[in-house]
């Protein structure tokens, strides 16, 4: 399907927002997903660690396709992932001390997060570095879409409100602890598998 | 045969080649923010340190021997050079994972402030022993007054969490512990 | 097609025992507790009653409501949840609390896994879990049971819990209170004798056989009998008697085979013991079904009974 040649610019961006959402459809790097969302301040730094990793890693993998014989690849990829996500990491330690240390070990585990490796073999190895590009910012629109959206329901229900402003006094604590992320992505996977099948009984019926 | 060999060779070529680069890429990002990462770790030290000992300025390591074993702790200094208290950490295990405990004193060993490093209690319930209304409870206790007002003592647990708050004031009187007769010691400073 | 075969899971045998028949004994079974927490509780124990039996079956109507399934309150399976979720509360939980864990047992432990017969686990025991973890504080606060003289809510700590924390100042009831149910506690898990009436007028009705509650209660008995520990106090305090003969005999979620059952009880038996000895929490009744339930599709499958005049697998298989 991805290299038919109707395929345009804009279905590479547009892939990894909904049709090909990481989380929610492809259901890969579900262990940061679930582990990091319990504010949307962690959400959100993790989401711009995870873009500057995915759309790096995509561009430079697709650049060295050529150089990349088959055999090679996996430890290629892993040595360009790595190497960003070192570079990632160094750079929230110094500039943003108070992120770096919230995420902790979550940003040095963005090298076996599934949506890099999975996006750099399913797609940048057999694209170009535009469609690659594009395909990379997508993917980490749509992580970051998800990843906030779970954790301003889990920060608003478990902590009672968002950042400082408490509107809950009693919030359901179970929200900020793993149940609740299991619970939260859970409803938000059978929300959009009841809206895609709505979708194509719809397109079937017309 | 000779073609498996040449194949071999061309890809520990292409590995090496992509290692290189990307560690030498990795060693300027390195050196560039060293400095930086340094600078923000020990701002972090130093508040977290000021905080429980409010009057020192300046901090120092230092050890005396008791019997035979040593004992680290961090000794706090005023501007003008004046010891003004002493900064212990310790741990005890809580009800998930270790308590991480700061505790501060001052030259008369009456506690200064107690702060919590880290902990991994259950949230919105243990995780509340990181509260002041908790932790203040501490400054000017003696080692006697340190026990749940539950086991006839004089602090208040944190409701719903006893396992933690018994915790916490086990490590603080840890921290005590350790310098009952410190001053009298050699001390030797690192 | 589809309509014309009916393909269900056995039992196939045909009686004029229905669900609904099933519930309203289990209800008429729970009635003696509700009964006793209500005496012990007084307004406390009728409010939280009250509440979940008023939002359990709404619930369950508005959820298949919005799910366009066939509508099941009458099967009573609802009204039976939201009391047995009311009756392992503590007496002084606001009731928006208690509404809310009736709420996620219906639509979290039941309809969300399709409904009665589907759900892998004790629905009215997630809602606890649920609540337990979201309002710890709220869920943990006991209070002494209301006397006629004294009207006032007294906050204290259960038998289970002064044991486990070691609280020096609170005194331990006596067994013949433990017995009746006079001491702290959730609603319905205090009176023992009142328990006993509805687990025996269940066994009576044979809507629950004994292989769950005797293996469940006697691996408790045997191994505090073993580790030296007060036996009759580890059987009558928290909610052991509650769950096993009310909550760990529900049918979706214990195994069919009598084999299987008393595995089932075994297993919850050990988990208890295991959570009240060397657990974080004082009571583990909760947690050791709900961890046990899961294992009841792998006990089944353990268990299958033989064909009638089928050798053991064992020589079969060489």
């Amino acid at each position: 399907m991805n290299n038919s040649n109707k395929r345009s610019w804009r279905d590479d961006f547009a892939f990894g927002i909904l049709k090909g959402n990481p989380v929610l459809v492809l259901m890969i790097g579900l262990c940061p997903t679930l582990a990091v969302s319990v504010t949307l301040f962690n959400a959100v730094g993790m989401s711009i660690a995870v873009a500057f990793v995915l759309i790096g890693s995509n561009l430079m993998v697709s650049a060295i396709r050529k150089f990349t014989p088959s055999e090679l690849r996996i430890p290629i990829f892993i040595i360009v992932i790595c190497t960003f996500v070192t570079i990632a990491d160094y750079l929230l330690k110094a500039y943003s001390p108070t992120l770096s240390q919230k995420l902790g070990v979550f940003v040095p585990l963005i090298v076996v997060n599934c949506i890099i490796i999975g996006r750099a073999e399913a797609f940048a190895y057999t694209n170009t570095v535009f469609s690659s590009l594009l395909d990379g910012i997508g993917g980490s629109i749509g992580f970051f879409l998800v990843i906030s959206v779970i954790a301003l329901i889990r920060e608003f229900f478990g902590n009672g409100g968002i950042g400082e402003k408490i509107i809950l006094n009693k919030p359901a604590l179970i929200m900020i602890l793993p149940p609740g992320g299991f619970i939260t992505i859970g409803t938000l996977m059978g929300l959009m598998n009841y809206w895609n099948r709505r979708k194509k009984t719809r397109m079937s019926t017309n | 045969m000779e073609s498996l060999t040449k194949k071999i060779v061309d890809y520990i070529f292409r590995l090496v080649l992509l290692c290189a680069i990307a560690s030498a890429a990795l060693a300027w990002v390195y050196v560039e923010t060293k400095p930086r990462i340094d600078l923000e770790e020990q701002k972090m030290l130093l508040a977290a340190r000021q905080e429980v000992l409010p009057q020192a300025e300046k901090f120092e390591e230092e050890s005396f021997i008791e019997k035979t074993s040593t004992i680290t702790y961090i000794q706090g200094y005023a501007e003008n050079g004046e010891p003004v208290g002493k900064i212990a950490e310790t741990r005890k295990r809580g009800y998930a994972a270790p308590i991480k405990v700061l505790v501060g004193v001052d030259e008369t060993n009456k506690i200064t402030k107690v702060k919590i490093l880290d902990e991994m209690e259950t949230p919105g319930l243990g995780a509340r022993i990181k509260e002041a209304k908790f932790l203040n409870q501490f400054p000017g206790k003696t080692i006697e007054e340190l026990k749940l007002k539950k086991d006839k003592g004089t602090i208040d647990a944190v409701t719903g969490a006893t396992i933690s708050s018994r915790a916490t004031i086990e490590a603080v009187k840890e921290g005590l512990n350790k310098f009952s007769g410190a001053g009298k010691r050699e001390v030797s400073k690192k | 097609m589809e309509e014309k075969f009916i393909l269900s899971v056995s039992p196939h045998l045909k009686t004029k025992e229905d669900v609904p028949r099933v519930m309203l004994d289990v209800i008429i079974a729970l009635i003696p507790a509700s009964l006793a927490a209500v005496y012990f509780f007084r307004w406390y124990a009728l409010r939280t009653i009250l509440v979940c039996l008023i939002f359990a079956p709404l619930a369950e109507w508005v959820s298949e409501k919005i799910m366009k399934r066939k509508n099941t309150i009458d099967d009573l399976s609802a009204v039976v949840t939201g009391l047995l979720l009311a009756l392992t509360l503590p007496p002084t939980l606001p009731p928006w609390i208690a509404a809310i864990g009736v709420i996620v047992a219906i639509v979290l432990g039941k309809a969300f896994f399709g409904g009665l017969g589907w759900n892998p686990f004790n629905p009215a025991l997630v809602g606890r879990a649920v609540l337990v973890a979201c309002w710890p504080v709220e869920m943990t606060t006991w209070i002494k049971p209301v006397t006629s003289r004294v009207l006032q809510a007294v906050t204290t700590a259960t038998p289970l819990n002064i044991v486990k924390e070691k609280l020096v100042e609170e005194i331990l009831p006596t067994h013949l209170e433990l017995f009746l149910g006079n001491r702290a506690g959730s609603l319905g898990e205090t009176s023992v004798l009142a328990l006993l009436i509805g687990g025996i007028y269940l066994l009576y009705r044979r809507q629950i056989t004994w292989h769950i509650p005797l293996s469940y209660l006697g691996v408790v008995a045997l191994s505090s009998f073993l580790l030296k520990i007060d036996v009759l106090f580890q059987l009558f305090t928290g909610g052991l008697i509650l769950g096993a003969f009310f909550m760990a005999t529900d049918y979706v979620t214990s195994p069919l085979t009598r084999k299987g059952q008393i595995i089932f009880g075994l297993l919850c038996g050990l988990m208890t013991m295991l959570i009240r000895l060397k657990g974080g929490f004082p009571e583990g009744v909760c947690y050791s079904i709900l961890i046990v339930n899961m294992l009841t599709p792998t006990i089944d499958k353990l268990t299958v009974p033989k064909k009638f005049g089928a050798r053991s697998r064992m020589f079969t298989n060489k």
